[in-house]
């Protein structure tokens, strides 16, 4: 009679903690969805209605941005330049030439960016920095124009919006200087959906354990900080 | 009453008072023969009981003379002995001119074990660290598109605590660790080399659940992206496989205790194996998707830079690699002997296999012993005998992962990569000893 209790309250015990975890967590409303997500993803098909003018962004950056960007977008006395660096070429091939000098801290966010949804997506979210979240979508997207402006991407009177955002992105200076091609991302390799090569290193070092090659070293300034 | 030399001396760096340093140059006056007399032979202190001149003084035999010490609950929450105070985080000067967007280094010269304390947790913020109040703080779970989730869901940490829980130890290393030695030795100690390294028991959620609670239709949501509730509102893209092995969680627990605001409190994502700008910190929101997001902080920083200009981009695994922290730069071994040559190894790809020590800078090397534990995707800890002879060395450590990975030379690193990416350095590190027992960072190709 106990046994067959006990195997009874086991059975509502396991199908009250089953994999649905009832009383854990709340619904979201569609309102509150809409109030947190506000990313703005990579799908240039689905950008979300704005539009701004390489005009009100020249004002927005001036008020907003231009003490720790400085005029021009040039300064780097906070952060990295966020034009510079590139060339009408970089803007005709589509990979900027000046990022093969190896000199990484002297690129900028232009000379860098390869999709336009991404500066759209971290001035939404992000800035200013101290700020964030102040700007709206319509700022956004002028600030955006006139920095392409500044990087000689599109003309003075060019106009943001979903529809030109798509013909930017094929004009933007390094839209083809990324690969993926690599062994360090940990998910499914680039035939399976994901990236690269599934995870295979690209150094194959030896493990020597005798007369290896004799080696050369350079003494450090130890004290160089 | 001082008798023989003997004794590794800690780094330089803070790390040590004014007396400390004061003793550091009386002993390395020894060295040089300054002031060795015939009572302090060095020859007799290699073999020396260990007690060395820049030791605190002994007081023979005599028992100790404390008074009453101090009532319980005098700290309710402890804190190191005083005599350890200097063992602190430390960032750089001129590392960033933003102290909100910038980091500090763990003293991994000064641990034991593989559990970093958690206030000695290597910090990288961005827009700097908060400390929300967890009454007002929910993970929502969504989808970029509404038929990819059955029911979006709010998660407090008060439902995340209900929830069937795991703890698990794991490495957590910035990609960008060992980054500012990448063309040539530059930081003076293993802090500023490798310290944006730490190793923790985390305690929370494996994701899937929560993913599954939500309904979330994993065969077309391949992707996850994860933003914390901080002012850079950082995100990344992480790979759905992590999260449908089980290797993904929410977590609220770090050693023990809650996480630290500095570590993500109330809720941080755990991605092991993966560099740490993907275990975003103050977690509000899981998207799942179809795409990559291309966030910022995959597209414009975070990415390697490769010689042809190309940059690789979601670069995210952490790569075999091993550091010795002792003897390491800005130490010095004040007398001939033995000294343990003590270190890390750890592996974002699984398990450590082996580790091999070189003294000769990498022309012959013996596998050191793993101290253990050997867990996946964590710290652990190597250690070889090595007695010093007074000559000049080059100590390297080679760790060798579960898939066979062996950690490389600069000279291969850089055939691979160049040197213009500030990630993903995992190269062998050299720490030369010189003829005055002086430890310094070098680099060997």
């Amino acid at each position: 009679m106990c046994r067959w209790i006990s195997a009874a309250l086991l059975f509502v015990f396991m199908s009250a903690v089953g994999a649905d975890y009832p009383g854990i967590g709340q619904k979201a409303t569609p309102q509150e969805i809409q109030a947190w997500d506000t990313d703005i993803g990579p799908d240039l098909e689905s950008l979300p209605d704005a539009r701004g003018s390489v005009a009100d962004g020249r004002e927005v950056y001036a008020l907003r941005c231009a003490d720790c960007h400085g005029p021009g977008g040039r300064a780097t006395t906070f952060f990295h330049p966020l034009v510079g660096g590139t060339t009408p070429e970089d803007i005709a091939v589509g990979r900027v030439a000046s990022l093969e000098e190896e000199r990484p801290d002297g690129a900028s966010t232009l000379s860098l960016l390869p999709t336009l949804t991404t500066l759209l997506d971290y001035l939404y979210r992000a800035m200013p920095f101290g700020a964030a979240e102040t700007l709206t979508l319509d700022e956004v997207y002028a600030v955006s124009a006139y920095l392409l402006f500044l990087g000689e991407v599109v003309q003075e009177d060019f106009v943001l919006d979903a529809a030109s955002a798509r013909e930017v992105q094929g004009r933007l200076p390094n839209r083809l200087g990324f690969t993926t091609d690599h062994g360090l991302w940990p998910g499914a390799p680039a035939e399976a959906g994901g990236f690269g090569n599934g995870g295979t290193p690209d150094t194959q070092s030896s493990r020597c354990m005798s007369d290896c090659l004799p080696a050369s070293h350079h003494s450090a300034p130890a004290d160089g900080i | 009453m001082t008798e023989a030399t003997g004794q590794l001396t800690l780094a330089r760096e803070g790390h040590l008072s004014d007396d400390d340093l004061g003793r550091l140059q009386l002993s390395r006056r020894r060295l040089m023969g300054l002031a060795v007399t015939a009572t302090l032979p060095l020859a007799a202190s290699a073999t020396g009981a260990g007690s060395g001149a820049a030791a605190p003084a002994r007081d023979g035999i005599q028992p100790p003379d404390y008074g009453l010490g101090h009532p319980v609950v005098h700290r309710p929450y402890g804190l190191p002995s005083s005599h350890q105070a200097g063992l602190e985080r430390r960032s750089l000067q001129g590392l960033s001119p933003v102290p909100q967007n910038s980091a500090s280094f763990t003293p991994l010269q000064g641990l034991f074990g593989v559990i970093t304390p958690s206030g000695l947790h290597y910090e990288r913020h961005h827009s700097g660290w908060i400390d929300p109040n967890p009454r007002d703080h929910y993970l929502l779970i969504s989808a970029s598109r509404p038929e990819l989730i059955k029911q979006p869901m709010l998660f407090s940490l008060d439902d995340l605590l209900r929830l069937p829980s795991v703890s698990r130890m794991h490495f957590l290393e910035c990609s960008g660790n060992t980054g500012i030695e990448r063309k040539r030795a530059v930081a003076p100690t293993v802090q500023y080399t490798h310290g944006l390294l730490s190793c923790s028991e985390f305690t929370g959620v494996p994701l899937r659940l929560l993913l599954e609670k939500c309904g979330v239709d994993v065969r077309k949501a391949r992707f996850v992206l994860a933003e914390g509730a901080d002012a850079a509102a950082l995100t990344r893209t992480i790979p759905m496989e992590l999260i449908e092995n089980d290797e993904v969680l929410v977590a609220y627990g770090q050693n023990g205790e809650h996480l630290r605001p500095e570590n993500g409190f109330p809720l941080r994502l755990v991605v092991p194996g993966v560099q740490g700008v993907s275990w975003v910190k103050w977690l509000r929101r899981i998207e799942v998707g179809e795409a990559p997001y291309a966030a910022r902080d995959e597209v414009l920083k975070y990415i390697d830079l490769m010689p042809d200009g190309q940059h690789r981009q979601y670069t995210s695994l952490q790569e075999v690699k091993s550091v010795i922290l002792s003897p390491s730069g800005g130490q010095t071994l004040s007398a001939p002997g033995y000294y343990a040559i003590n270190g890390v190894a750890w592996s974002g790809r699984g398990r450590i296999q082996a580790v091999d020590v070189s003294v000769d800078g990498g022309r012959s090397w013996r596998e050191a012993r793993l101290t253990g534990p050997v867990m996946d995707k964590c710290l652990t800890r190597f250690q070889a005998d090595w007695t010093w002879d007074g000559s000049e060395h080059i100590l390297q450590s080679r760790a060798v992962d579960e898939t066979g990975h062996v950690q490389p030379t600069y000279a291969a690193l850089r055939a691979a990569r160049g040197s213009g990416s500030v990630y993903h350095n995992n190269a062998i590190q050299s720490w030369g000893v010189d003829h005055s027992g002086e430890v310094r960072n070098v680099q060997v190709d």
